[in-house]
Formats: C-alpha cells, sequence, structure tokens
C-alpha cells in the first residue's frame, strides 16, 4: 500500500501524463452510462453505478498495460494500479453532483 | 584479483511458456562501470531473462538478486525507485506524449533539472523533442528512449536490443549514449543480435542457446570461443 500512494504522489507531479489517464477515464466511463441508457438502465442504482466506475478503471489500467504503457509508468517509479484514482475522480464527481 | 560483486544478478533461472521451454537455466550479472551483452539467436530468451529481471515475467525457478538481496514478486517500479531503468524494444514510451514531455516526466520524478537540457545536447535530440513515437524512425527512437536513460542517469540499465531496426546514422550516437552510462558508473545490460554493434560498446559478453546461458569474458575472448564462432556466427578458421 505504501508503494501505491507513493506511486499516487508521483504521478500528481506529471500533469501531462495524469490527465491522458483522467480523459481515458471519463470517456471509457461515458461509453458505459451511455450503454447502460440504451440497454434500458438510464438510472443505474448506486451498487450498479459503483460497478461501472470500477469497470471503468479496470479498462483503463489493461488498456494502458496493452499499450505497454506501464513500461514507462514502472521506469518513474509509478505502479499501473495508481492510475485507478485519476481515472475514476471525474466519473465519481459527475456521479455525485448527478445522483 | 576481487570480482566486483554485481549490482543486478539473474541465476539460474527458468522459464516455460505454456508447452515451450524458453529457458532452462539463465545467468547474468550486471556489473557497475561495465556492459554485459546478452548475445544470441532469436527465441533464445534474451528479453525473458531481461524481463525476468526486472520482474515482468515471473521465472518458473531461479533467483533474482539485487545489491546481493533476493527479490521476491518485485516489480520495474520497485526497482526503478533504487535505481534501475529497462529500456523495452518497443512499448517504453507513451504514443500521447512527446520526446520532450518524456523526458521532462524522468527529470521531474527523480529531480534532474539539467538532465533534459544535457542529454538533448549528448544525443543531438533536438529535432525530435516536439514529435511523438509514431512520428519516429526506428533510430531516432532508440535515441529518444537513451535519451530517459540520460537524464535518469541510472546505476542500472537494462536495454532490449539497443541497435534493432537503427539505421547504420544513429548507431554511433546509441554506443555513445551507452559509454556515457557506463563511464559514469552504471551497470548496463544490452540484448541483441548484432555483433559488431553489440560487441564495440560491450565488456562482457554472455551467450544465450538452448535456453541456457554460457558467459564468454571480453568480446575478444568470445570471438576466439570455438562453439560460439561455429554456432553463432557460423564460422571458423581465420
Amino acid at each position: 500500500m505504501p508503494t501505491l500512494i507513493q506511486s499516487v504522489l508521483l504521478l500528481l507531479r506529471l500533469p501531462r501524463l495524469r490527465s491522458i489517464y483522467v480523459l481515458r477515464g471519463l470517456l471509457i466511463w461515458g461509453g458505459f452510462r451511455l450503454a447502460g441508457a440504451f440497454l434500458g438502465i438510464p438510472n443505474p442504482s448506486l451498487v450498479e453505478r459503483t460497478f461501472i466506475m470500477g469497470v471503468a478503471a479496470t479498462v483503463v489500467i489493461l488498456d494502458a498495460r496493452r499499450r505497454e504503457e506501464d513500461v514507462f509508468l514502472g521506469n518513474l517509479g509509478i505502479s499501473t494500479y495508481a492510475i485507478a484514482p485519476f481515472t475514476l475522480c471525474l466519473p465519481a464527481l459527475l456521479e455525485v453532483l448527478f445522483l | 584479483m576481487k570480482t566486483p560483486s554485481p549490482l543486478l544478478e539473474v541465476d539460474g533461472a527458468g522459464k516455460r511458456f505454456g508447452r515451450r521451454t524458453i529457458l532452462r537455466a539463465g545467468s547474468f550479472r550486471a556489473v557497475e562501470g561495465s556492459v554485459t551483452a546478452l548475445v544470441g539467436r532469436n527465441g533464445t530468451g534474451k528479453s525473458t531473462l531481461l524481463r525476468i529481471a526486472i520482474g515482468r515475467v515471473r521465472p518458473d525457478y531461479g533467483r533474482v538478486l539485487f545489491r546481493g538481496r533476493v527479490l521476491k514478486r518485485h516489480t520495474l517500479s520497485d526497482l526503478a525507485r533504487e535505481g534501475v531503468l529497462f529500456l523495452a524494444q518497443t512499448g517504453a514510451l507513451v504514443q500521447a506524449l512527446t520526446v520532450r514531455e518524456h523526458l521532462e516526466a524522468i527529470a521531474r520524478v527523480f529531480r534532474e533539472p539539467q538532465g533534459v537540457s544535457r542529454t538533448v545536447g549528448e544525443l543531438k535530440l533536438e529535432q525530435l523533442l516536439d514529435r511523438r513515437p509514431s512520428e519516429l524512425s526506428g533510430g531516432e527512437r532508440r535515441r529518444a528512449i537513451l535519451g530517459m536513460a540520460l537524464v535518469r542517469r541510472p546505476s542500472c540499465l537494462l536495454i532490449d536490443e539497443p541497435f534493432s531496426g537503427v539505421e547504420p546514422l544513429d548507431r554511433p550516437a546509441i554506443a555513445r549514449g551507452i559509454r556515457v552510462l557506463t563511464s559514469a558508473g552504471a551497470a548496463v545490460v544490452i540484448s541483441g543480435h548484432d555483433v559488431n554493434d553489440i560487441f564495440g560498446v560491450s565488456d562482457q559478453i554472455v551467450w544465450t542457446t538452448a535456453g541456457t546461458t554460457q558467459f564468454l569474458g571480453s568480446p575478444d575472448v568470445a570471438l576466439e570461443h570455438r562453439q560460439f564462432r561455429l554456432e553463432y556466427l557460423g564460422q571458423l578458421g581465420g
């Protein structure tokens, strides 16, 4: 856990890199929410919203690994899991605002 | 004469992928101030050995040691904080970032404020700074990747195939960059199969063959190794 916190703090110092994962998180979460609306779940429950955010964060992490960005992150001393809080910050804010 | 203790060491590592055995007993040592080259045909486990060293591949057996300490379930990010840098053949760069942004990220995290300007001069990266990885040729990409190492000044650097896909014009710059790092005391490990380039920058040669590794010694000694010459270089005599 201390390693993860260290990684998050390091990523906080890199605005350009951080913004990439914030944007990807927002796009993927938005895509899931839109897909949910088309499938007849326009207003998911709190549990469903949390689940969607978790899946979106997982997809962003897996996508970063697919792109082999974890090598660059690793060289910076940043664990790939440190991406998760950044991918979730805007979706979580929007969910709270429009709950 | 006392042998210098290795900074990073892979000892007797074995790895199977499905039914295919890639490594049976692979070992190498990264020694401060010198370049160790893993030389061998494609598919003999060079990249796997490097990936085992940095924790991207878990060996089925064998050990990885850093400063004499056995590592367990380590990751690249753990090692990076200890001064290790891994430059992959592909994927060491983020497509959305320019070369300048990569170098500045390294400089910011590792507090090397002069690192970027120093590196740009050393590797002649001026023309590449505002380009993204997809806009670089093979050689330019390798120079940009090596630039990260020159900014970081790692204590241990692992480079997978530094000369692969690199135009002849770019090769001296890469060799020069590697020498700058070793002269600063870094332990460097490179992999590859191009004897001319690899032997030109290396101090020790490790031959990967049939899932095992053989320490051959200096490039001059390696070139005299009968089995290496016969099986790898495809020549005898002369």
